[in-house]
């Protein structure tokens, strides 16, 4: 019944590698409207993966992720109009940045378990936001407007568009890779029990911080492109918390820990959102809400656990009734 | 920093205390974090105002009311939805609880649409002029109502077999499964009164600032602030945890300025977490989160 | 030069010494066993050792050198390894996943790649009895089971010190024979063992000598036959009645 492993695994690459060919061509075969839709998708499916570094493979919560975002786009966003670079360099020196400010929080902050981790990121993610609204560099609470892109829109979506898939498949390669890789045993160590970990060597400071200024660094370059892509952004815009809760919804939903689990979160619940917009001008936030509540009823342990049981209609009411009180 | 900001600050705190007690119940007893709590508070306001404009009922005794309706709906999602899901663990509650959270809000503008209403009763302005300081008196009510309510909690908690079969099961959920506590309805019921009690934030809010369809909100993060400054799932804890945060913020704003209030309120959550997790009056309860 | 030395040990909880002022030493290849009635201080020793806890005074030197205060990921690269009393498996990874990180991240893999890790942790698997159930979930394992994953998980880690605790709590007879056996061939390849319990027989076979802890102090060292005999160990024990019993018959 069951395929041979290497065989599956060949199965899903070559799916994978069909999708990417498909998705390199489409600017050129669809209309702008699907361009800035699926933008909007891997926009999410990025930042959806790099939360998965710090939740999924190192169990810790980070609801504030969005910090990042917010400090990615601000980087990108002043050094493009106050310091005169040009995209790339301030696009990478955004993403340090944030990398950087997750390593320097990381040392007291990743010392806290569970609960208190994620508010005290919620804590921080307000603080900075309050902050950049009165640092000069930043624009204050005036918001700053990017330089426009020379060149025709089209062009201009497009480039958005490649950005955003590039960013996305080297984050879901990066998955891909923690997986497998020493680095990713030792997060998955981390967060099936520290104490453990540690005993079997793991320097578990060491590996934490890594892994949560790796994932701000995927975060923080996300947020310079969506600066880029905005061209006009306040504090605000970017470091608001529903942005953090819809990412980790798509997480969760896809399945967090997984490597695809994250991409098909958001393919879901960004298609969801498209549709439901376009369907319900009024309301369309109560029918959001509902479509959200019902899938978490009815997918609880997320989407890649329902393919781990095949779809099973007996497997998914099993695991259904084991998961309530 | 004059009489008049402490005195501020502390009103304020009485505030906070109503906005935070039924969210930080919730996530202490049940580890559900209700993202739909800003939302009731909101309805609960809703109610208030409705009940004000259509039956003439001062917004301090349409208090039962607000607590009544938000409590029954309150136990409705517990028992309803979030039960299905409790034991995937409390980021799929939290979703669930988000999910709630956009519903309610639709229905509130739905029904009452995105215009600003207010509830302005005779008594609005006045205060008690001490000479040095003016103390409103809606804001003495409330910080009086706000103690009524922590107190009441805390008998209905000690003193009667719910009560105590909810600590129980805050403290050890199986233990307390074992000795015959009916969980499923322990949670309904636990997720009643942090309705109920946003309920009553509601209808005490009402008196001092405009209902939106969004007020909740910002009420959400500040709630998130005081459960965890005073200790999860604590009764009196809300109570310092609100008093605490009015003092800073309004201390804050008038020492550093307005600008870093949020900067200030926040920091100061992030260094108890560091120092003090589990809050000032609190115990570990639920401190892991799998 | 023993292996591992404390002096002067201790660790306080408030007012409550777990260990109190303890002196001792494991040779090179030997085994020591650790016994002791409940609350003796025996997995509080074995804590400060592995470096999950700081002493409150006094020191450890493992090799000579001194580990206590030191953090445990660096202890466990020295070469010291540990089981839980209550087992640790790593949920969420597979049975050959959970031994492999052991091998990765332990004296004898700084630096090993994954796959070389697999390998060894098959070896391993193989040595303890759970090569069949390398690929399953720690989920579903038996208790005995889990206490093989746990051993596994140590040895993967090629350390020079292992650390038991309880290794036989929960064991049926015939599990406690394979379990014996098992440290004796681990002993036989040049292993030091350092193991608390308290399944007298298992102990007392296996270990040639035996530290007796009591309050946290240490009340015997010796030989297994001549520390059973001890009155003062009798009566901690089974108290008064029984050591003054077995002291009159000396």
């Amino acid at each position: 019944m069951t395929r041979p492993p290497g065989r599956r695994a060949a199965l899903t690459g070559a799916a994978a590698g069909a999708l990417v060919v498909a998705a390199l061509a489409l600017p050129w075969l669809a209309s702008g409207y699907w361009v800035r839709v699926l933008s909007g998708v891997f926009m999410f499916g990025a930042l959806a993966q790099s939360l998965n570094v710090i939740v999924g493979f190192t169990g810790y919560a980070d609801f504030g992720n969005v910090v990042f975002f917010g400090l990615g786009a601000y980087t990108t966003a002043a050094l493009m109009t106050k310091a005169g670079w040009a995209f790339g360099p301030s696009w990478v020196l955004g993403g340090c940045l944030a990398a950087a400010a997750a390593g320097l929080l990381g040392l007291p902050l990743l010392r806290l378990r569970g609960h208190y981790f994620a508010i005290a990121t919620i804590g921080v993610l307000e603080a900075v936001r309050e902050i950049t609204s009165n640092v000069a560099f930043f624009g204050g609470g005036m918001g700053i407007t990017l330089p426009v892109f020379a060149g025709p829109p089209e062009v201009f979506y497009r480039t958005i568009y490649y950005l955003l898939l590039v960013v996305l498949v080297a984050f879901t390669g990066l998955a891909w890779w923690l997986a497998r890789s020493r680095f990713g045993y030792a997060l998955r160590a981390i967060k099936a029990d520290e104490e453990a970990a540690a005993v079997m060597g793991v320097h578990t400071t060491r590996y934490k911080v890594l892994a949560w200024a790796l994932s701000a660094l995927c975060t923080g370059l996300v947020g310079g492109i969506y600066a880029y892509w905005l061209t006009y952004i306040e504090p605000p815009f970017v470091f608001d918390i529903l942005i953090s809760v819809k990412y980790w919804i798509m997480m969760l939903l896809g399945g967090a820990g997984t490597v695809l689990g994250p991409l098909a979160g958001a393919i879901i619940l960004e298609s969801l959102s498209v549709a439901i917009w376009g369907q319900f001008l009024r309301g369309h936030m109560l029918v959001l809400g509902l479509v959200i509540s019902l899938v978490i009823l009815f997918m609880p342990t997320g989407f890649m656990d329902l393919v781990r049981l095949r779809f099973s209609p007996a497997a998914v009411v099993d695991n259904l009734r084991r998961n309530r009180i | 920093m004059d009489l008049q900001s402490l005195v501020n600050g502390i009103l304020l705190g009485g505030v906070y205390a109503c906005v935070g007690i039924g969210f930080s119940l919730v996530w202490g007893v049940t580890n559900v974090i209700n993202l739909a709590h800003g939302a009731m508070i909101t309805l609960g306001a809703y109610v208030t105002f409705w009940a004000y404009q259509g039956l003439g009922l001062d917004p301090f005794l349409s208090i039962p009311l607000a607590m009544l309706a938000m409590g029954a709906l309150g136990y409705g999602i517990q028992r309803y939805l979030v039960n299905l899901v409790v034991r995937t663990g409390v980021f799929m509650t939290l979703i669930l609880t988000f999910g709630v959270q956009l519903v309610l809000i639709d229905t509130a503008l739905f029904l009452f649409s995105g215009d600003y209403r207010a509830v302005t009763p005779s008594y609005g302005g006045a205060g008690l002029d001490l000479g040095a300081v003016v103390v409103p008196y809606v804001r003495l009510a409330i910080f009086g109502i706000g103690l009524l309510l922590t107190f009441v909690l805390h008998l209905f908690m000690t003193r009667t077999r719910t009560g105590n079969a909810i600590r129980a099961t805050a403290l050890n959920r199986d233990a307390a499964q074992l000795v015959g506590v009916d969980i499923g309805r322990i949670y309904a019921v636990t997720f009643a009164i942090g309705g109920a009690l946003a309920g009553a934030a509601g209808a005490l809010l009402s008196t001092l600032y405009t209902i939106t369809p969004v007020m909740g909100q910002p009420l959400l993060g500040k709630a998130f602030v005081i459960a965890c400054l005073g200790g999860l799932g604590t009764m009196w804890g809300s109570l310092i945890g609100g008093l605490i945060l009015g003092l800073a913020e309004t201390v804050g704003a008038v020492t550093i300025g307005p600008a870093y209030q949020q900067a200030l309120s926040f920091g100061l959550l992030v260094v108890i977490l560091v120092v003090r997790p589990e809050g000032i009056v609190g115990q570990k309860f639920f401190a892991e989160v799998k | 030069m023993a292996l591992l030395e404390g002096r002067g040990l201790s660790r306080r909880f408030g007012a409550l010494a777990a260990v109190d002022g303890l002196d001792f030493a494991v040779e090179p290849g030997e085994i020591l066993g650790v016994i002791g009635p409940n609350g003796a201080g025996k997995t509080t020793l074995l804590n400060l050792v592995s470096g999950l806890l700081p002493p409150s005074a006094g020191e450890i030197r493992f090799d000579g050198e001194v580990i206590s205060g030191r953090p445990p990921h660096a202890i466990a690269a020295r070469g010291v390894a540990r089981t839980f009393q209550i087992v640790k498996p790593l949920r969420g990874l597979t049975v050959r996943e959970n031994v492999a990180l052991g091998a990765m991240f332990g004296r004898a893999g700084q630096g090993a790649g994954t796959r070389a890790a697999r390998t060894r942790a098959d070896e391993v698997l193989a040595l303890v009895g759970l090569a069949s159930r390398a690929d399953d979930p720690v989920g579903i394992l038996t208790v005995a089971d889990l206490k093989r994953l746990e051993l596994a998980r140590a040895l993967a880690m090629g350390p020079r010190l292992l650390l038991l605790d309880e290794v036989m709590a929960g064991l049926n007879p015939r599990e406690i024979e394979w379990a014996m056996g098992l440290v004796r061939e681990v002993h036989r390849h040049g292993m030091t063992v350092l193991m608390i319990e308290h399944v007298m027989r298992a102990v007392m076979g296996v270990s040639q000598r035996i530290l007796v802890l009591h309050h946290g102090r240490r009340l015997a060292l010796g030989a297994p036959e001549s520390v059973s005999r001890d009155p003062a160990v009798i009566e901690a024990y089974l108290g008064r009645r029984y050591g003054a019993a077995q002291a009159d018959s000396v």
